[in-house]
């Protein structure tokens, strides 16, 4: 849980300080090294972090359904379709760079378990 | 195995960051696209229930701007200058996206957006001189000047918005090009008015019609198909006359094709897609009232310009309020420093668009045919200006290079037939005033607002219609008309080898059209003719004026002596048509003459039936303009075989008043249809012919009328196209009243009245407008076209231009302040 947080903070961060494509990468990154089923909680991070700004935004009352209606219809793609994509995106970016990396960290490692032997909480052989 | 798949799967994932990062051809970086924080989502942001405190650098002092409920920003200014940043900062708030649309197509820069699919529409610009022209202006301009400081000013403004904005803020279309917000130079303003001067007074097309018609059939029809002045006189300025006179002469046969006239066509542009001799483009109307001739016993002022409908509207609306200086209320054109159309407490004004021959064509003799330095005049060899044009791509990287050569007229160009061209033109005179419009605002009545536009305003020549609240109107062509050497006709090409051929200088104000106060009571103008051809001035030609929607608002003047605002604005949208008017009795006689001659059939009785018990108005539900549109088309089509080039095309089209005046003339050979070889048509035959081939195809194309397919709301809806053509930003299938040469001529679609606005100038001064669009430039803002279905309806809104901020029910209050005075 504690690391999906962390994924989801690191997102926004980055997604604010106008790295959209970068910071679902570097967070997928970090995750993959340091987190078990990173590639999943990556992607959940990537939905939450955005989503979240899209929720809050829509409560706030700004009209993103009709930002999504008009973008979609000059993208030629239905509304619906936009909003998914945008959920998709940090989340796809984020679960591929964690699982890249929780696989390069296994290969690589001293440590035969990687992150998986660390979260068990035994020491690395 | 499974593993395997997954890392192929990541890695397809992740390399999602490369076009999140670059994008892929015209799809945008899709990150910087969907970004929630800083991307495309920020267009769903509403700030305006709010009040804001913004500091402009520049700023001398403290500026109130005050939205009201139409989301019409209201500007309490000290100075004249803060009130011009607080402008450049409320436009470029609402349309950023098409200040720079606008500016990058008017100064060629299109390619460091597009690419090289914008290439041809950025040579065009830059081909034509007018950036250069722009530059030199840019040049010429006085750092100490109030048109500098002006420029400066406005510029200011734009860029504290666009350094103040927030990467969420930035417009969407920015975001789908893939490109960032540009600064704002004051330079911008003046590519600007030279776009303008191309839109409304590029008119090769003269030396164009009589060429490429003389090369068909002979100079001397060419010359009759084409006159100079209109034969149905109704002018500008007023003649005296109580009816329109119509002045129809008997159309010389086709002559032989005149063979240099040949070779010289084939260098010039290809001409409009007009197919039945009515303008479809830029027309305008505008008509002012007297006291002694309305309701309430003052003055009455009607306008609406016509010009390309898009969305953002051409226009953004306004008012400036500077305390004993500048009270001014209308619309602004984002990037120009002022309101160039609208009304102060003393006066109210409007513009249609002369349409003055204001270029000509000169052919040179050049050194070297493919790489010429010097041109000949008197015997004596010039040197060509030469200047390098480079067009930059996306990235920066040059996507092409033209070599532009000028002669003392103007830049020269070349056709394949290695013939050299050079062209003068008054929107390349550099002589706008970037500050008449705000001088003219200061105006006491309308003599005084006349006087100062005629001082600043060169090109493009404009009929400015003006009232005051001292019971005045008044109306001036104004705008340089060149004075050409006697022997020289402005609708031919000429000899670039003397200097004798040059313009002299420019009409002086005398000649210029113009009526002050006439006995008439009323003014009216719809681009025709501005003066009577008694006058024997040369202006442009016939096909340049369109006499109709005149026709009809000055029969509408002359009919009512009791004009209220209500009717001026009911008169905007009014369905008649005297070109129908015109031209339906001659159908129904032709009809009934062939029925004489035992031609009849079944369709050209229907055909005539509907078209005898048509009211000729174009309203939305009405069945039968249809079919007299499709027949005027056909009739078109078959009388004007003659100027049918090789490739089928027609290289021009006489105008509706000449093909009204061979009507007067049923065995012209010019009736006859050279493609049906075995038969020789008269007038008759032609349009009752016409009048059943109209009928058939509206049957095949929409089905029987009893279908309900020939509705004139249906087939002649209007459409307003986004900026970059995107359906999803437009709005289509609009149904409007009015039809081609009727006051509302919106149906032919993407033309149409940009701007309406009726005041009445007394004791107060009242007045009522709007505009097919909305405020914002923002595709998913409510505000984006949400005037268009008052527009629609022909309705218009009242406009609240009040003293100060007492009584403003504003929907947003923002202070622009100058910077904080650091302390030492």
């Amino acid at each position: 849980m504690i690391g999906i947080l962390l994924g989801v903070t690191g997102i926004l961060l980055g997604t604010w300080l106008g790295f959209p494509t970068l910071a679902p990468v570097l967070v997928g990154l970090a995750m993959g090294v340091t987190v078990p089923m990173a590639a999943r909680r990556a992607a959940l991070a990537g939905v939450i972090a955005w989503g979240g700004v899209l929720l809050a935004a829509t409560l706030r009352g700004d009209n993103i359904a009709g930002v999504s209606r008009t973008l979609g219809g000059a993208m030629g793609v239905p509304s619906w379709l936009l909003l998914i994509v945008t959920l998709l995106y940090p989340a796809i970016l984020a679960a591929s760079a964690a699982w890249l990396a929780s696989l390069a960290a296994r290969r690589f490692s001293p440590w035969s378990g990687g992150h998986a032997t660390l979260s068990r909480g035994l020491p690395p052989t | 195995m499974r593993n395997t798949l997954l890392t192929v799967a990541a890695l397809l994932g992740l390399a999602l960051a490369w076009p999140g990062v670059r994008g892929i051809g015209p799809v945008p970086p899709l990150g910087q696209l969907l970004d929630p924080v800083n991307g495309a989502w920020g267009a769903a942001r509403d700030d305006r229930n709010d009040r804001l405190e913004i500091r402009i650098p520049s700023l001398s002092a403290p500026v109130d701007v005050w939205y009201d409920r139409r989301d019409v920003p209201h500007i309490f200014a000290s100075t004249e200058a803060d009130a011009i940043r607080a402008l450049g900062w409320v436009v470029a708030r609402d349309r950023l996206f098409q200040m720079e649309a606008q500016w990058r197509a008017a100064s060629g820069r299109l390619t460091e957006w597009a690419g090289t699919i914008a290439l041809p529409s950025d040579q065009e610009m830059r081909r034509l001189g007018l950036p250069a022209s722009a530059e030199e202006q840019d040049k010429a301009l006085n750092t100490e000047s109030r048109q500098r400081l002006i420029l400066d000013a406005y510029a200011d403004g734009v860029n504290a918005w666009i350094d103040r904005m927030r990467p969420s803020e930035w417009p969407l279309e920015y975001r789908l090009l893939g490109v960032r917000p540009a600064r704002w130079s004051a330079i911008n303003t003046m590519h600007l008015f030279a776009r303008m001067g191309w839109t409304l007074a590029f008119g090769s097309s003269t030396e164009r019609t009589r060429v490429e018609v003389a090369a068909l059939v002979g100079d001397s029809a060419a010359t009759a198909l084409f006159p100079v002045h209109t034969p149905i006189v109704e002018p500008i300025q007023p003649n005296g006359q109580t009816a329109p006179r119509f002045e129809f002469t008997r159309l010389p046969p086709p002559g032989s094709p005149n063979g240099t006239a040949r070779v010289v066509a084939g260098m010039l542009p290809d001409p409009p897609a007009d197919d039945d001799g009515v303008r479809r483009s830029f027309a305008s109307n505008n008509w002012a009232v007297a006291p002694g001739r309305t309701a309430a016993g003052k003055a009455l002022l009607a306008g609406d310009p016509h010009l390309d409908m898009s969305l953002p509207s051409l226009w953004y609306e306004v008012h400036l309020v500077v305390p004993g200086v500048l009270d001014v209320y209308g619309v602004t054109i984002p990037g120009a420093p002022a309101v160039v159309i609208g009304f102060t407490r003393n006066v109210a004004w409007s513009f249609t668009n002369t349409g003055a021959d204001v270029l000509d064509l000169y052919a040179e003799s050049v050194d070297n045919d493919s790489n010429p330095r010097r041109y000949l005049v008197d015997g004596e060899w010039r040197e060509l200006r030469v200047r390098t044009e480079n067009y930059l791509g996306k990235r920066g990287e040059t996507v092409g290079v033209d070599t532009l050569r000028f002669t003392h007229r103007g830049p020269l160009s070349r056709d394949g037939n290695g013939r050299w061209l050079s062209m003068r033109w008054t929107v390349l005179q550099p002589e706008l005033s970037q500050t008449v419009f705000l001088d003219a605002a200061r105006a006491s009545n309308a003599r005084e607002f006349l006087d100062s536009m005629a001082v600043g305003f060169g090109a493009p020549a404009q009929n400015m219609i003006v009232a005051d609240t001292q019971g005045s109107i008044a109306i001036r062509s104004t705008g340089h008309f060149p004075i050409r050497p006697v022997w020289t006709v402005g609708s031919a090409i000429q000899d670039g080898t003397r200097s004798a051929n040059d313009w002299e200088g420019y009409w002086p104000l005398d000649r210029y059209p113009q009526a002050f106060n006439p006995p008439q009571g009323f003014l009216a103008s719809a681009n025709q003719e501005p003066l009577d051809p008694k006058e024997n001035a040369y202006l442009g030609i016939d096909t340049d004026f369109d006499p109709w929607r005149a026709l009809r608002i000055n029969r509408l003047l002359r009919a009512d002596s009791a004009v209220t605002p209500e009717t001026m604005v009911r008169w905007q949208t009014d369905p008649g048509s005297e070109r129908a008017n015109a031209f339906v009795p001659w159908f129904l006689n032709a009809a009934t003459v062939v029925k004489r001659r035992g031609q009849a059939s079944a369709t050209l009785d229907s055909a005539m039936a509907q078209l005898t018990v048509w009211d000729r108005r174009y309203v939305p539900d009405d069945e039968h303009a249809v079919l007299f549109e499709a027949a005027m088309r056909q009739v078109t089509s078959r009388t004007w075989d003659e100027l049918l080039a090789e490739s089928g095309r027609r290289v021009a089209t006489p105008s509706s008043a000449t093909l009204l005046g061979l009507m007067h003339d049923s065995a012209s050979v010019w009736w006859d249809d050279r493609r049906t070889t075995d038969i020789v048509e008269d007038r008759d035959a032609i349009l009752s012919a016409a009048l059943v081939a109209a009928h058939d195809s509206l049957v095949r194309r929409y089905g029987a009328r009893s279908a309900g397919g020939w509705r004139w709301g249906t087939v002649g809806a209007t459409r307003i196209m986004h900026l970059l053509g995107i359906p999803a930003f437009s709005e289509e299938r609009i149904a409007v009243q009015g039809g081609p040469a009727t006051l509302n001529p919106s149906s032919v679609g993407g033309h149409g009245p940009s701007w309406r606005m009726v005041v009445e100038l007394g004791d107060s001064v009242r007045a009522w407008g709007t505009y097919p669009g909305g405020q914002s430039g923002n595709p998913a803002s409510a505000r984006y076209k949400d005037r268009i279905p008052l527009w629609r309806e022909g309705r218009l809104d009242t406009l609240f231009a009040p003293r100060d901020t007492n009584g403003l029910a504003a929907t947003l209050r923002v202070r622009l302040m100058p910077p904080k005075v650091s302390r030492q």
